[in-house]
Order: C-alpha cells, then sequence, then structure tokens
C-alpha cells in the first residue's frame, strides 16, 4: 500500500477481478494437488523422475543453444536499423506459430538436404535430439527478442566511452555491454527455460512420447491422462506447476534488481 | 607548436541540425572553453572531437594526423560527457579503475591515492554501489577516473549543470587546479558565462551551430565581435546606430531611437553601440569628476533599483528619454542612498563603450 492520498479510479473493482482471479487460479492448482495425492492408480516415483529428468535436460540444452545463437542475434537486431525489421519478422515467425506447426516444418525440414545431413548425424526423429531441436526452435524467438530488448535498453555512451578510452572490443562486449543487459537476458533465458519445459505440440510431433528416451513432463502428462492414469497426470502437472513458481520466483527478483 | 586538436572547416549534421563550418585550433596545455545557450551544438562539436560524429565536411586532427587514424589508446582523451562514464553494476573502485582498464593498464597507486585526496573522495573507498554517491561526488569520481588515464585531452560537457548552484565554483577551483597541475588540454562545454571566464585561457562562443568568436576572456569583454555575441553575454545597453561621424581621434555616434550622441575611441566601425551594465558609471554628486568621467554625461531617473546577490540592478532614463541598465556592487548603492524616483547623474564612459555589427566579421 503507498502513502499516496490519491485512489485511482475504480480500485474496488479493479481488486476485487485480481482477487476473483488469484482465487481461480488457487482452485485449479488445488484441484491437481488433490488428486495427485488421492487419485487412483499408484505408479513408482522413477514415473515423475524419469520424464522430470529428461525435460530438464532437453529444455536445458535448447536454452543453451538459443541463447548460444540468440544472444549475439539479439545484439546485432538491437543495433541495427535497416536490415534488422525483416530479419526479425522472420525471427519472430516461432513466436506466433503453432507449435504442432513448427513440429510439422521440422519433421518435413529433415527430410531433404540440409536437414537430412542433421537427422543422419545426430538421429532426430523419435531420438532426445529431436525433443532439443523442437524446444530449440520454439524458444529461440524468445530469446532473440528478449536480447534484442535488453541490449537496445543498454545505454551506448558507456561503450562509446570505453572505446574513447581505448578498450578492445572484447574488454567492452563483456565489461560494458553483457553486464548492462545482464538482467533482461537472464530474465529472458528463464523464461524460454520455462517456455521449453512445457513444450508440447512441436516435441510430439518430432520426437513422440516414448518412456525413457523421448517422454517429457508435458507430453508424459498427455500420455496418461489418454490412458486414464488420473493421478500420474495430476503429479505431472504439479511438477510443472512447482517449476512455474521457481522460474516465475527468479524472474521477479532480476527484474527487481 | 602545432595544436594539439585542429578542427578545419568541420560540419556536422544532426537531424535538421547543422554544426559549421568550423575552424578552430586547440594548442597543447591548453584551457578551452566553449560557451553558447542550450541547443547551439556545444555537445556535438565535443562529440566530434571524441570521434563520437563523424563531420560531413571538413577535418579534425589530433597532433597534425586525421583523427580517424589515430588509434584511440594512442589519443589519450578522456570524455565526460553529461552522461558521466560510471557503470552501475560496479563499485567505487571499479568505476575508479575504468578508465585504465580500458585501456589495459593497471592503476598507479599513488596517483590514484592523490586524485582521491584531492577530488575529497577517500571516504567514499568501498561503496558497492556508485549511484548511492552524490551528483558531485560522481562527478569527481568521473574525474578521477579520467585523471588515472593521464590523458593529454580531457573534454568535459556541462560538468557543473546537475550540480546545486552554490557548488558549481567550488568544482570550478578544483578544475582549475587540477588543470595547473595536470597541464592537460581541456576543452570544456558550458551554457554558464561566469564558469567560461571562470575558467577559460581561451572563450570559443557557439551560437546556432556558428562559432562567432574565440578570444581570451578580457577580449571577449571589452570586444565582443558582433551584436549576438555581445547580445548573448549582455543583453543590456545595446543601441542600433543612425549616425557615426569621426572627429579626429573621436567617433560621435548619434542613436537611431533617441536623440542622443555619445563620443568614443575611433577604431572600427559598427551597426550598434553597447556598454555592460557594470561599466555604467552613477556619479556621485558630492565628488569632483575625474578625468573619466567628463564626457557622456546624462541627467537621469532611477525607475527601478533591483536587490540583488551582492550586486544592485538600477533601471535608468535619461532626460532624452534613453534606457539604460546599471549594475553595481550592492555596498555602493547602499552607500550612495540610491532609491527609485531619485535624480542621478550618468556617464558612459568612452573607453567602455564598444560597436558591433550585426554580422559577424568574419
Amino acid at each position: 500500500m503507498s502513502d499516496d492520498a490519491f485512489a485511482p479510479p475504480f480500485r474496488r473493482a479493479g481488486a476485487s477481478s485480481a482477487v476473483v482471479l488469484a482465487l481461480f487460479v488457487g482452485l485449479l492448482v488445488a484441484s491437481l494437488a488433490r488428486l495427485a495425492v488421492t487419485g487412483p492408480g499408484r505408479k513408482p516415483l522413477e514415473a515423475i523422475l524419469t520424464p522430470l529428468g529428461l525435460s530438464l535436460a532437453a529444455a536445458g540444452l535448447a536454452t543453451l543453444l538459443a541463447a548460444l545463437l540468440g544472444i549475439p542475434a539479439g545484439l546485432y537486431l538491437a543495433r541495427t536499423r535497416t536490415p534488422g525489421a525483416f530479419l526479425g519478422l522472420l525471427l519472430d515467425i516461432p513466436l506466433v506459430l503453432s507449435p504442432v506447426a513448427i513440429g510439422t516444418a521440422l519433421l518435413l525440414f529433415l527430410r531433404d538436404p540440409p536437414g537430412l545431413w542433421l537427422e543422419q548425424a545426430l538421429g532426430v526423429t523419435f531420438r532426445f535430439p529431436g525433443v532439443v531441436l523442437a524446444q530449440f526452435t520454439v524458444v529461440l524467438a524468445l530469446v532473440v527478442r528478449t536480447a534484442t530488448a535488453a541490449f537496445a535498453q543498454a545505454d551506448l555512451t558507456w561503450e562509446k566511452h570505453a572505446a574513447t578510452y581505448g578498450a578492445t572490443r572484447w574488454f567492452i562486449l563483456t565489461r560494458v555491454t553483457l553486464p548492462a543487459a545482464k538482467p533482461g537476458l537472464a530474465a529472458g533465458l528463464v523464461l524460454a527455460f520455462a517456455r521449453a519445459l512445457g513444450e508440447f505440440g512441436a516435441t510430439v510431433t518430432v520426437a513422440g512420447t516414448i518412456p525413457g528416451r523421448t517422454e517429457t513432463l508435458a507430453t508424459g502428462l498427455y500420455l496418461a491422462l489418454a490412458a486414464g492414469e488420473l493421478r500420474l497426470a495430476a503429479q505431472l502437472a504439479l511438477v510443472l506447476v512447482l517449476v512455474a513458481v521457481v522460474v516465475l520466483a527468479a524472474i521477479r527478483r532480476w527484474e527487481r534488481r | 607548436m602545432s595544436p594539439q586538436v585542429l578542427l578545419h572547416g568541420v560540419e556536422v549534421w544532426r537531424g535538421h541540425f547543422h554544426l559549421g563550418p568550423v575552424t578552430l585550433a586547440i594548442q597543447p596545455g591548453e584551457y578551452l572553453v566553449v560557451v553558447g545557450p542550450s541547443g547551439a551544438g556545444k555537445t556535438v562539436l565535443l562529440e566530434t572531437i571524441a570521434g563520437w560524429l563523424e563531420p560531413s565536411a571538413g577535418t579534425v586532427s589530433l597532433g597534425g594526423k586525421p583523427l580517424a587514424s589515430v588509434p584511440p589508446r594512442t589519443r589519450r582523451c578522456a570524455f565526460l560527457s553529461q552522461k558521466l562514464p560510471l557503470l552501475p553494476s560496479e563499485s567505487f573502485e571499479e568505476n575508479l579503475r575504468f578508465g585504465v582498464a580500458c585501456r589495459g593498464e593497471r592503476a598507479d597507486p599513488k596517483l590514484e591515492a592523490h586524485l582521491l585526496e584531492i577530488l575529497a573522495l577517500t571516504h567514499c573507498r568501498g561503496r558497492r554501489d556508485v549511484r548511492t554517491l552524490s551528483r558531485g561526488e560522481q562527478q569527481r569520481l568521473a574525474l578521477a577516473q579520467a585523471l588515472l588515464t593521464r590523458p593529454q585531452l580531457l573534454l568535459l560537457d556541462e560538468p557543473t549543470t546537475a550540480l546545486d548552484p552554490h557548488k558549481k565554483p567550488e568544482l570550478w577551483h578544483l578544475l582549475r587546479a587540477l588543470h595547473r597541475e595536470f597541464r592537460c588540454t581541456v576543452v570544456h562545454v558550458t551554457h554558464d558565462r561566469n564558469e567560461a571566464f571562470f575558467l577559460g585561457e581561451r572563450i570559443a562562443v557557439l551560437l546556432a551551430g556558428k562559432l562567432h568568436q574565440v578570444a581570451p576572456p578580457p577580449t571577449l569583454y571589452h570586444h565582443p565581435a558582433d551584436l549576438s555575441v555581445a547580445r548573448f553575454f549582455a543583453p543590456e545597453n545595446l543601441w542600433p546606430i543612425a549616425e557615426a561621424v569621426a572627429e579626429g581621434a573621436t567617433l560621435r555616434v548619434t542613436l537611431a531611437s533617441v536623440p542622443v550622441a555619445l563620443w568614443l575611441p575611433a577604431g572600427k566601425g559598427g551597426s550598434f553601440v553597447g556598454i555592460r551594465p557594470e561599466e555604467v558609471a552613477i556619479i556621485d554628486p558630492q565628488r569632483p569628476l575625474g578625468p573619466q568621467v567628463q564626457t557622456n554625461l546624462f541627467s537621469a531617473v532611477v525607475e527601478d533599483l533591483v536587490f540583488l546577490d551582492g550586486q544592485s540592478e538600477a533601471t535608468l532614463r535619461t532626460h532624452e528619454g534613453l534606457a539604460v541598465t546599471a549594475r553595481l556592487p550592492l555596498c555602493s548603492a547602499l552607500d550612495r542612498g540610491l532609491s527609485a524616483g531619485q535624480r542621478v547623474t550618468v556617464c558612459l564612459k568612452p573607453r567602455s563603450l564598444y560597436l558591433v555589427s550585426e554580422k559577424s566579421p568574419a
């Protein structure tokens, strides 16, 4: 609460809608939790831990790859005016495209060169690299976007000052450019990681959901639901909720800095 | 001695703003102040010297070589823009040594301690966040950061703007002392005329993107190059001339607006005659007239008297209807009991009068 004497208009109406919405989300989580504890069909712990481990590994790798390729691209887009617009548009496509469409495009891409070479070298379809590739494709746009915003926000003056003193490009990048964009980059990567963890459409299209090989939390959840294993489905969903809470808390911390 | 910085016919476009053509030679070890109102292009000029902006015409050279051919590391240039080169994510010490780190060098501990001492920053040691420093401390830290790199050329963009008015003279004294000690070339940009006179060995007057005059302070005070320069430093007491007649060593000018004739030493011509408000003499009726104040005497009425900080500003109207602004030390106004409505005799001393033309002679 602020000490400001000025009350914004419709404050009470706004407050009640916020409370109702929070209650709604709370009820959703509560119903998951109830079923996860009391639902029928108890399963061994591995049924949760295996897809969790696979999810974390795939999402981590996909985020890492997206960071390695997306952050330099974001830096370029933030500092360029002319060719940036079209390039940015192209890179934004996966952001708005249906994940199943992305998955379909990936499958078709892997049938002919140069995609075929990737398929032959790594063995992508219905394998773990397929999970990573699908998630990478989905979150790449997210990383590029947040990185572009983070670099665009950072003040160029510091870089100019460093250059005036005679700093090398590497020094400017590591000491000035990246630290200035760090909060935005970190928030973007955490967001990308969360998005990759929950990714379903593209993953299931490219890699299917083979227990122990390509089954992630999100695809496993769908499989459990389809098989009528409600308790397992609720448990997997609850794990996703927990991860989401951790991620959101982390983003808030970075944003406050 | 070849100039350290030489601008020759430099023109820069920034959107609709056009700077130049500017031709200016800055000597090694000189303290040059560029003064002008906001929007005159002072920052553009400074950023061009720093190499941040590329001129669309003309050349900038550093020590006789084209600026672009001198790699930044050998330029030994430090630029304190209005946005100071302090990184918010880094500590006091890291910021202090940022300049030397950029050069890939280590800070000289003796110089560092000395700078912290003279810049009164010793108490800030160990601060984790430089944003918690006061604006004055930040300004001094940026100066320490720059001087720690032992620059040959120091560019300062409005270093006192964000300071409280009573803190400004403190920094002026400091900058004067630092310049004496380090003897680096300083190009200092400001809109503050007092600051320009306090610090500048030479002052360059930049108005609407054009360099109007570059001169030492006394020349600027007594002989402004043109009407714009005269107006910038003292907009009061500038009158258009109807006729000027040379009579031996003196010139007799008749004003256009009121039937008043003034005598002044013959020199260069002009279409306006002016006098600084501080040069207007209000004659004490009790005292005999000295040789300086026997010409251009007018009987006048004090129309208004304003009590300033240490000065009195009197608006006078002569018998002929000429409005004259006079500024005199507060004590002398009090001593002679000056008050509104009072009749006085004013003298516009011939040697204090100057002639200017509308167009710059350059």
